[in-house]
């Protein structure tokens, strides 16, 4: 990471712990309102029903590449259902990543999933999930190119359900 | 979706959120509170089930 983009980081992080209210309001006039709501109804009940995780956090494999703090990386990154928790790290530069570094669980909680589909709360955990790194403020390469691979890659795997959380 | 900001998420037209009540970066909770974290994805799964629009608020 470039020296400018450790202070930017720093200045980031530091603005949305101490006002948090003014962070909401800075990031809400980035984001462009969209009309209505995307109209998915689950089909089938919960407990025959594959899920994956979708994650804005910068969670990835220990040995993958990084996410680029010093471009506005929209690639995505797949982690594979049978990772460990201790096999996954965070790259991000717009919250204090040193939680998530200590316990991933709090951003990407595949552990519990994997729980839920032993006592049979759902059907099963997808052998695939993403992450991407959500502090980016020019979203048109993401809507372009990351989320359509996304949408066909849960597609392929047949996914009924994705929990987005974010960072 | 689990969301810390609702008035974002409200305007990005997420068809189904939870809002929780913690700290920006810990989206489920402190580290290594799994309780918190079973009840967090238990009510993200009860939402999935619910009908697009849904907004849902985290219960302790």
């Amino acid at each position: 990471m470039k020296s400018r983009t450790k202070i930017k980081s720093k200045v980031a992080v530091a603005f949305l712990e101490n006002f948090p209210k003014a962070y909401n309001n800075y990031t809400l006039k980035h984001v462009s309102k969209q009309p209505g709501v995307p109209e998915a109804n689950l089909t089938k009940p919960l407990a025959e029903c594959k899920v994956a995780l979708l994650s804005t956090a910068g969670v990835h494999l220990k040995t993958d590449i990084p996410f680029d703090l010093d471009i506005q990386d929209h690639t995505i990154r797949i982690v594979p259902g049978k990772a460990q928790e201790e096999e996954l790290t965070v790259t991000h530069m717009y919250y204090d990543t040193k939680f998530a570094k200590k316990d991933t669980t709090i951003v990407f909680p595949i552990q519990q999933l994997k729980e839920l589909e032993q006592s049979g709360v759902i059907g099963s955990v997808s052998d695939i999930h993403i992450g991407l790194y959500g502090g980016i403020m020019e979203t048109e390469q993401v809507e372009k190119e990351s989320i359509p691979k996304v949408v066909e890659l849960f597609k392929n795997k047949d996914i009924d359900v994705a929990l987005l959380v974010p960072g | 979706m689990i969301t810390l900001l609702p008035e974002v998420t409200e305007k990005v037209g997420v068809p189904r959120t939870l809002h929780v009540p913690f700290k920006l970066g810990r989206p489920c909770g402190e580290p290594f509170d799994f309780e918190t974290r079973k009840k967090v994805i238990n009510q993200l799964l009860e939402l999935a089930a619910k009908p697009a629009g849904t907004r849902m608020e985290y219960i302790e």
